[in-house]
């Protein structure tokens, strides 16, 4: 089956982000394929490639990075959420003036019309967090 | 054409996923989707009238989107009975025109649809 998954929640304040890893690999594991993943609302700072996390928990955006990467996973940040919370490309930080990019190279920063895309082409969509 | 449910249940300014969820709405429109709209819970309150936003807030007043859904063509409203019920709210007080639903209604309203998302 081809899913697309939506995540709202933040990485650090929700369980959403850390939700939809689980369900990606389980998902991945059992078969299925994983046509799009589009982070939208407080879960764009899951490409934020800055992020530290406490020695004894999980990075979970790092967690995000890695397995996409892995899997060559279409992750798309949603880009009016992510530029409102600072989590900029090279091109949208030359378009803005702003000092520095930080999004993971894995990740797109696009429009709402990719997950309208992703909703039609997939055979499922689930939801994380709202 | 695809049909697509959007199920609305945030309050319109206590978060910004009301504006949210209407913009999905109204991009699924632009991509020729056929779009319906079902308010329930807090997302009632997106339907009130005489809505305010203070002058330089930083969340948009959803005038400007809920209005824009009839240029996109996404007229089929819909909001839950017992959500404009237990907040005292009557159905002729909308702002907008949307046809009431039973709650044990909808499990079967959502299987007409070929996408449902709720946010």
């Amino acid at each position: 089956m081809k899913f697309s998954l939506l995540v709202l929640g933040s990485p650090q304040s929700s369980p959403a982000v850390a939700s939809a890893l689980k369900f990606a690999q389980a998902s991945l594991a059992s078969g299925h394929e994983l046509f799009r993943v589009f982070f939208f609302h407080d879960a764009v700072a899951t490409g934020n490639a800055l992020t530290v996390a406490p020695q004894d928990q999980t990075n979970i955006p790092r967690a995000w990075q890695e397995f996409g990467a892995r899997h060559n996973i279409d992750m798309v940040l949603c880009i009016s959420s992510a530029l409102r919370r600072g989590v900029v490309d090279q091109r949208e930080a030359e378009r803005y003036s702003l000092a520095a990019a930080n999004t993971h190279a894995d990740f797109e920063l696009s429009g709402l019309g990719q997950w309208v895309e992703a909703m039609m082409l997939s055979d499922r969509i689930v939801t994380f967090g709202a | 054409m695809k049909t697509f449910l959007l199920i609305s249940r945030h309050s319109p300014y206590g978060s910004s996923y009301a504006g949210e969820a209407l913009d999905i709405a109204l991009s699924a429109a632009a991509f020729d989707i056929q779009v319906s709209v079902l308010f329930m819970d807090d997302g009632v309150y997106q339907l009130t009238r005489d809505q305010q936003v203070a002058p330089g807030a930083a969340i948009k007043h959803l005038a400007a989107p809920l209005g824009a859904l009839p240029l996109y063509d996404i007229q089929d409203l819909w909001v839950e009975r017992e959500s404009l019920d237990c907040r005292q709210i009557r159905a002729e007080t909308l702002a907008q025109p949307a046809k009431l639903i039973a709650s044990a209604k909808i499990a079967d309203f959502t299987n007409r649809f070929d996408r449902v998302l709720t946010i």
